[in-house]
């Protein structure tokens, strides 16, 4: 039953939020590793791709979708959103509107797109320039959170290259047990019984893998 | 020689008293030289800023430059600095909640402010000229002691607490930490000006006169190869009023697309989804077989064409070839028609990698456009355009 996780996996993962905050930084940083203030602005959407070997039997090839924050392009994300499994709503820590605009943010994204079975996708908050705010974290954010299903929330300096990884390790552990569950639910009857099995076991494995 | 001769074909057909438009896209329409001003001037023919007949040109040029400067003059104004004596409970007040209080009006331009300054300090940053200091500043601006200048109006100030320490005998240790982020695009000191701050000026303006749709991100990226060849033109002439000129140029290039900033006419005949499916049937037509490998990967226009379209390619390439594209796309007859032509030739011109390629590999292809293929563009164009049915 090894051969379940003997794969490739494709994960569309959607980084969003309003104008300036980092978008673009934080995917440049964990995709390739460097910074720079030089981004130009991004208009329409961006596409990135970040290979990850999780464990010695899986293998994730991340698509990371950089979606241009004006509200312009807002007729657009219906199609830019379409197969996500996965999303991260950042903000900028020194422009408090921008934290207001999470919330936005978030229902576009929960009216556009879900999980196959109509599971809503698993979503992390970013607050994004801690190099220069860390002390300005909103204060609601956390009961924000809880009352909106947020799988987690970190504040990240994609200049200093902090909690990016841990934060995009958590959201695509969150994809991971989906299409798990989404797997053992399509199988016909007959494997869903012998999956769920194996299922719980090579779940276990996966997070001692970590 | 061909050069030369080329440069005089130019030359002739614009000291023409009345300068034939037609022949002049003609020949536009292989490039401009980039020698002795040719570009910036006729562009301004080619986007209708300067009429045809010669002699018109510096009683419009004065009017419209003397109109800008207007504009400066009633727009980029401060609240409070014009207040006469008087009967102080008229007086407008930052907490005015009067509709005509230049406060509130101040307060909401701000916003659109913040934008057009994160977006002006994002302008070609792969080459330096934007950050340089102009040699026209705006006087009244660059001597108002920062009153007037823009993004001053936007700037982040933080209220700074300071750890107070006492240390026996009265001694106070006050430590204050302030941690700023570092900015490439500084603002120059009183006197002087940098281009950005010339270009975030006109774009203010624009939105400011053009309430109804206000600024738009993108607009940055239009406005910038326009104001980069005013303000190096050899005649200093032309040079001194780059702001002016590129004002009115910008405000005509985008009377003609600014049907894709706006969000409410994507559908219509002129919107971006329009020209979009344009762009796919062209390519069914110019080459089946990577529309129908596309097709197969769902690889569509919105994810690579959108951003194509509604800035003319201005981020694709870098500056001089995008100045170079731009001659083409001006003197196009049936405006902004040929554009498509040049988005399906940059497709098929990369046909070998792309038809091989699976969806990730083509889309990265596609929004990273390889330099070494610029070349093959246009000429491709031309020929798919010749070709059309």
């Amino acid at each position: 039953m090894c051969d379940l996780f003997k794969r490739e996996l494709l994960f569309k993962v959607l980084v969003i939020g309003d104008f300036g905050v980092g978008k673009t930084s934080i995917i440049k940083r964990y995709a390739e590793g460097t910074f720079s203030t030089k981004y130009k602005i991004t208009i329409g959407a961006d596409f990135a791709l970040k290979q990850i070997d999780w464990d010695s039997e899986t293998r994730i090839n991340i698509q990371l979708w950089d979606i241009a924050g004006h509200e312009r392009f807002g007729y657009l994300t219906s199609v830019y959103y379409r197969y996500a499994v996965a999303a991260a709503i950042v903000f900028d820590l020194t422009r408090p509107d921008t934290f207001v605009a999470v919330s936005k943010w978030l229902n576009d994204l929960r009216d556009k797109v879900s999980l196959p079975h109509g599971k809503p996708l698993p979503v992390i908050i970013l607050a994004n320039k801690g190099d220069v705010a860390a002390n300005k974290v909103p204060v609601q954010i956390e009961e924000f959170c809880k009352k909106n299903q947020i799988v987690s929330w970190y504040i990240t300096s994609a200049k200093e290259n902090r909690n990016i990884d841990s934060a995009m390790n958590r959201l695509i552990l969150e994809a991971l047990e989906n299409q798990r569950n989404n797997n053992l639910y399509n199988s016909d009857s007959l494997m869903l019984a012998e999956e769920a099995n194996s299922g719980t076991h090579n779940s276990s494995r996966l997070c001692c893998s970590r | 020689m061909a050069y030369r001769a080329r440069l005089k074909e130019f030359e002739d057909i614009l000291q023409e008293d009345i300068v034939q438009l037609i022949k002049l896209k003609k020949l536009a329409f292989n490039g401009i030289p980039d020698d002795q001003g040719l570009r910036a001037l006729c562009w301004k023919l080619l986007l209708g800023y300067l009429p045809p007949e010669r002699e018109s040109w510096q009683s419009v040029l004065n009017r419209k430059r003397a109109l800008y400067q207007s504009f400066i003059d009633d727009l980029v104004v401060m609240p409070g600095s014009e207040e006469t004596n008087g009967d102080c409970t008229l007086l407008d007040h930052p907490l005015s909640i009067n509709p005509d209080s230049q406060w509130q009006t101040y307060f909401k331009d701000n916003e659109v402010l913040l934008q057009i300054d994160k977006d002006v300090r994002r302008l070609c940053p792969d080459i330096s000229f934007f950050q340089q200091p102009t040699d026209y500043p705006c006087n009244q601006i660059v001597n108002s002691n920062d009153v007037k200048r823009l993004h001053t109006r936007v700037q982040r100030s933080v209220l700074k607490c300071a750890n107070v320490e006492r240390k026996g005998l009265g001694i106070t240790k006050i430590a204050l930490v302030l941690k700023k982020a570092q900015e490439d695009y500084q603002p120059m000191t009183e006197g002087q000006e940098a281009h950005w701050e010339v270009v975030e000026r006109i774009l203010f303006l624009y939105a400011k006169l053009n309430p109804g749709q206000g600024y738009v991100q993108g607009m940055n990226e239009i406005i910038g190869p326009i104001y980069y060849t005013f303000a190096r033109d050899p005649d200093v002439a032309y040079r001194e009023y780059a702001e002016a000129d590129c004002f009115f140029c910008f405000t005509n290039l985008m009377s003609e697309i600014r049907d894709f900033f706006i969000k409410t006419l994507d559908s219509t005949d002129c919107g971006i989804n329009n020209m979009m499916s344009r762009l796919s049937n062209q390519l069914r037509e110019s080459d089946f077989d990577i529309w129908l490998h596309f097709q197969q990967l769902e690889l569509r226009p919105e994810y690579y064409g959108f951003r194509w379209i509604t800035l003319l390619l201005s981020q694709e390439f870098p500056l001089p070839d995008v100045l170079r594209i731009w001659d083409t796309l001006f003197s196009d007859e049936n405006r902004f028609n040929f554009l498509i032509y040049i988005c399906c030739a940059m497709i098929v011109v990369l046909k070998e990698k792309l038809i091989k390629g699976d969806f990730p590999s083509n889309l990265k292809l596609l929004q990273n456009y390889p330099p070494t293929e610029i070349p093959k563009i246009l000429p491709k164009a031309v020929e798919l355009f010749l070709q059309r049915s």
